[in-house]
């Protein structure tokens, strides 16, 4: 048993080494591929909105406001002073043209309003054909409308002397405070986020796909009959075929780990047996959804076609790069059919909450589930059909 | 008290043996029932045009395909519930070159071996045995996809010998091989069968059925002959008669229409009649005659034939495309 598995473990060995170039690419691309995700993909956060501002008060408490959109990073803000009714509709042809995103009206009478004790409206406009970047700009612009609330309610305290300062008109005007903190990861850092996925990623496409092809390119090339006349059983086969690929993710582990820490500054501050086995529990589970993979293609198009209907939902379903809560409540159970979500979940309690055996029950229990059942599955389809052609 | 038991009318034996057996792929029938011996130590020769459910026949003696009825023994085995001792005691050569290409000879026999258990020394020893027996030993380091196509194919062979097997099954090993490796390989073949190896071959090179101890033909998945070559061409003596003529295909159709001719066939300058029944060459000679003057295809001369395999076949094919 464990000969007839050297012997095939050897074989393949020898076909990584044999094929210099690929080899290459399987050693290096997924660490560039680290430094390329590390740095594109930060916190989604959006910045920069091109914004018209439209002020037709002309007022103090129209100024305020206008800084404050100012201070913010979410727009930039392009202020038109003194504005008319013809820059309002200049402005809506601008944004029909997506020479703008956002269009905020400051109306005429704003300050004057507001001083004696009236409402007013500032009016915003978005362009809403980019769903993610509309709910920000209102979010950002409702935050500093509140925030302009409380001066006006403070400076009007103050004017009637129900405060002595603006300090405690303000005080008085919004009497709750919130302290937060955000705990593991103080600065935010998106990288922290953003590794466990990419490492995951990586290695899910490099284990998926390297080893869909591995049994069809034997039935390819039409060895896999040769290799069925032999006494060797399909689960020699089946394992002999995934040690080589399996000491090759693990480099790559490795090389990944490596520029994230290095290059990001990601550093492993959990236990190593628990993050270790995570990983080895990973990267079988991968190996074995490409294994099934294998087992059920008749040639390297076809393999390489499934490992990719696997991979891409994948990356779009499971939680490697935006959190369950981005997700559509009735799309979300859809993660739990993928490897990656509790690999990303796991390995991010793992190396940043030090978490324990006991915390990733449910995680480490799942993917051993995916390795029993796929292992399972393709050792009884290559037993029951081994050189389907 | 028992007395030694006396050896049986025959002491070993048949390497294979084959009871009615079936093969179908939804509608298709690739094989039907196929009752067949093969002798131990022999050279069997498996033959049929493509298609005729020679390639299914090996695949399910060697245990890769179940069939769909009847029973196979192969070495004393049952093919269904014995496939181990079966794939221990056969060798296999496909009809594709099914080694790989990126490993050297030497990587590719040694691959071949550890996955019949031999392995260390013991794999040296047979690769050395072999490699000189084959002509590859000066190759051991070249990748197997940079030999040509007869290296190749004694390299396959050397792989299905490597776990001494009783018996080897060649899927069209001549296939796409020039004569002179053609001629090599049945020099090896020979040796191998004097060793005591038995075995099975298909081919649809009829020239090269002749080689064989023993024919099996095999049309649309039924076995329509079988037995020793010698015998077999005896079916036809006195049925063949040869024809020179220069106007060959006026000719042909002519003589086609003459009554008691089953089929004729340019052959260079020569035609081939066959009739369906025993004739005198000196008897049909007159009516052939006639019929080529009437198409003004005068014959030059008529003179009897010594049959072959392949006139054999093309008779039984012919017989059986007249049938249906």
């Amino acid at each position: 048993m464990i000969w007839n598995v050297y012997h095939l473990a050897l074989k393949e060995f020898l076909h990584l080494v044999r094929d210099r170039r690929t080899l290459a690419f399987l050693i290096f691309i997924p660490s560039v591929l680290t430094v390329i995700f590390g740095y594109a993909i930060g916190n989604p956060r959006v910045t920069g909105v091109r914004t018209r501002v439209l002020d037709l008060d002309g007022g103090r408490i129209a100024y305020e406001y206008i800084t404050a959109i100012e201070d913010t990073l979410t727009f930039r803000a392009d202020v038109r002073e003194h504005a008319t009714e013809a820059d309002v509709a200049q402005a809506e042809e601008d944004l029909l043209h997506d020479r703008i995103n956002a269009i905020v009206v400051l109306p005429a009478g704003l300050s004057r309003a507001l001083d004696d004790g009236r409402s007013a409206t500032v009016r915003l406009v978005v362009d809403g054909s980019d769903t993610f970047m509309a709910p920000t700009v209102l979010g950002e612009l409702a935050k500093t409308t509140v925030q302009q609330n409380i001066f006006v309610v403070a400076n009007m305290l103050e004017r009637e002397g129900k405060a002595r300062t603006i300090e405690e008109g303000m005080t008085k005007a919004a009497p709750i405070r919130l302290d937060t903190e955000y705990r593991f990861n103080p600065d935010l850092k998106s990288q922290n986020f953003v590794m466990p996925g990419v490492i995951g990623l990586i290695l899910q496409l490099l284990a998926v796909i390297v080893m869909a092809t591995s049994i069809a390119r034997e039935r390819e090339r039409g060895t896999m009959e040769q290799l069925a006349v032999t006494p060797l059983t399909a689960a020699e086969i089946f394992i002999g075929k995934l040690v080589p690929y399996f000491v090759l993710a693990l480099l790559d582990t490795v090389n990944a780990m490596l520029v994230a820490r290095f290059l990001f500054g990601v550093s492993v501050a959990g236990h190593y047996p628990v993050v270790v086995t995570l990983l080895v529990i990973f990267i079988l589970s991968s190996l074995g959804i490409g294994q099934l993979i294998s087992t059920v293609s008749r040639n390297q198009g076809q393999a390489v076609l499934l490992a990719v209907f696997y991979t891409l939902p994948a990356f779009v379903l499971s939680v490697a790069f935006t959190p369950i809560e981005t997700q559509p409540q009735n799309v979300r159970p859809a993660s739990l059919l993928f490897p990656l979500t509790y690999f990303c979940h796991g390995f991010r309690a793992a190396i940043l909450r030090q978490a324990s055996f006991a915390d990733l029950r449910t995680d480490l229990l799942a993917l051993t589930a995916f390795v029993l059942i796929t292992f399972g599955a393709s050792i009884l389809l290559l037993r029951m059909r081994p050189d389907v052609r | 008290m028992n007395a030694p038991v006396a050896p049986g009318p025959n002491p070993r034996p048949p390497i294979v043996v084959t009871e009615r057996l079936s093969r179908r792929f939804g509608e298709l029938e690739a094989v039907v029932d196929l009752s067949l011996q093969v002798e131990r130590g022999q050279i069997f020769g498996f033959l049929g045009p493509n298609g005729a459910g020679k390639t299914t026949t090996i695949k399910m003696l060697c245990g890769l395909l179940p069939p769909t009825r009847g029973h196979a023994a192969v070495a004393g085995h049952d093919i269904e519930r014995e496939r181990e001792q079966i794939k221990r005691q056969t060798g296999y050569m496909a009809q594709t070159f099914s080694l790989y290409p990126d490993l050297t000879v030497e990587e590719n026999f040694r691959f071949f071996g550890g996955a019949y258990g031999v392995s260390g020394q013991a794999a040296t020893r047979r690769m050395e045995t072999l490699f000189r027996q084959v002509e590859l030993d000066e190759l051991r380091r070249v990748q197997a996809g940079r030999l040509s196509g007869g290296m190749k194919q004694r390299l396959a062979l050397a792989c299905a010998l490597v776990h001494e097997p009783q018996l080897v099954f060649l899927d069209e090993p001549t296939a796409g091989v020039d004569p002179a490796n053609r001629q090599r390989l049945w020099d090896f073949l020979y040796a191998l069968c004097e060793g005591g190896t038995s075995l099975f071959i298909t081919t649809h090179y009829l020239d090269e059925a002749e080689r064989c101890h023993a024919v099996g033909f095999m049309l649309e998945g039924r076995l329509i002959a079988h037995g020793e070559p010698r015998v077999m061409r005896e079916q036809l003596r006195d049925r063949l008669v040869g024809v020179e003529v220069r106007r060959a295909v006026d000719a042909v159709r002519a003589l086609r229409t003459v009554p008691g001719v089953e089929d004729v066939n340019i052959h260079g300058n020569e035609l081939r009649v066959r009739f369906d029944r025993r004739v005198e060459c000196h008897t049909v000679e007159g009516q052939l005659r006639e019929a080529a003057a009437r198409a003004s295809a005068p014959l030059d001369r008529v003179y009897p034939l010594d049959p072959t395999l392949e006139d054999l076949f093309l008779s039984y094919e012919r017989q059986r495309s007249v049938r249906a």
